[in-house]
């Protein structure tokens, strides 16, 4: 398991982005699948997993389980979640603005 | 339909059962390797075999895992101590249970744990045995459980060893994922 300083998995950085609202399971697959254009497919037991494992990390809580009804689980991030998520966007501007010196030095 | 199936590695066993769904059998149920089949459409289904989190035969959860599952679509259909058959219309699009690297290597490292975990208590059963086979070299009974014990324990050491392996080889696959 992943500790705070370290990069967030693909599959973890799209679900604190689906989470962004309240949602359930199946719509957390279908959102990051639209996100990216049907690249990224989570397999339910990579979900359950992440799933899991964000809840017991305080990233995210449950938001909605009636008990005895129809209704499903939905999840929603917590404010750790998303400082967590902004650390990682800074990560990855980071990259990206280094990463485009490439293409600048090759203009140049 | 019945056949015995017995092996300590579960994607030579999935592949088995995909492929009984391939010629148009569909698995039903498992007890003890024996597993039940009954005709279906040829590649009607995809099944999959997962193991819960938990702590040795004891599963964490399974309720919870089970409304999960069904909730995508996924069919739950036998349950074998920690272990669980899914299986899911191959018309819904492409299953898999573990889409990345990284869940992949934490399945593995459960499996791995499960074995070592019998590895440990068949090893502290198999002492007896091995104590009276030292003791009556030639006593046939002493022999075979001796025998059946050195046999169980080098299979699970194999299949700790192809957990290890196989993790190793995701760890490659991880780096492309960014960790």
């Amino acid at each position: 398991m992943e500790n705070k300083n370290q990069p967030l998995t693909e599959a973890l950085f799209y679900i604190l982005l689906a989470v962004r609202k309240p949602i359930h399971g199946y719509g957390i697959i279908q959102e990051v699948s639209e996100l990216t254009g049907g690249r990224v497919n989570l397999g339910p037991g990579t979900l359950y997993g992440a799933i899991n494992s964000l809840l017991e990390r305080g990233w995210i809580v449950l938001y909605s389980a009636e008990l005895g009804s129809r209704r499903k689980k939905e999840y929603v991030i917590t404010g750790e979640g998303r400082e967590i998520f902004a650390a990682e966007l800074a990560r990855l501007r980071e990259l990206v603005r280094n990463g485009e010196k490439m293409e600048e030095e090759e203009r140049a | 339909m019945i056949r015995w199936k017995f092996t300590f590695d579960k994607d030579e066993e999935q592949d088995w059962l995909n492929e009984y769904a391939q010629r148009g059998w569909a698995m039903t149920s498992f007890f003890a390797g024996v597993v039940t089949f009954v005709p279906c459409r040829p590649g009607e289904y995809i099944y999959q075999i997962d193991l819960l989190p938990g702590k040795g035969l004891w599963a964490d959860d399974y309720e919870g895992y089970v409304i999960f599952m069904n909730e995508m679509g996924v069919e739950v259909l036998q349950r074998w101590g920690r272990w669980v058959y899914l299986r899911k219309r191959a018309e819904e699009g492409p299953f898999e249970v573990y889409t990345d690297a990284a869940s992949k290597i934490d399945l593995y490292r459960r499996i791995r744990a499960l074995f070592l975990w019998a590895l440990v208590v068949i090893g502290g059963c198999s002492v007896n045995a091995f104590s009276l086979w030292a003791r009556f070299p030639e006593d046939m009974f002493a022999r075979g459980l001796g025998g059946l014990y050195i046999v169980l324990l080098a299979v699970l050491l194999r299949a700790v060893w192809q957990c290890t392996r196989k993790m190793k080889s995701l760890e490659i696959d991880r780096e492309g994922e960014g960790r």
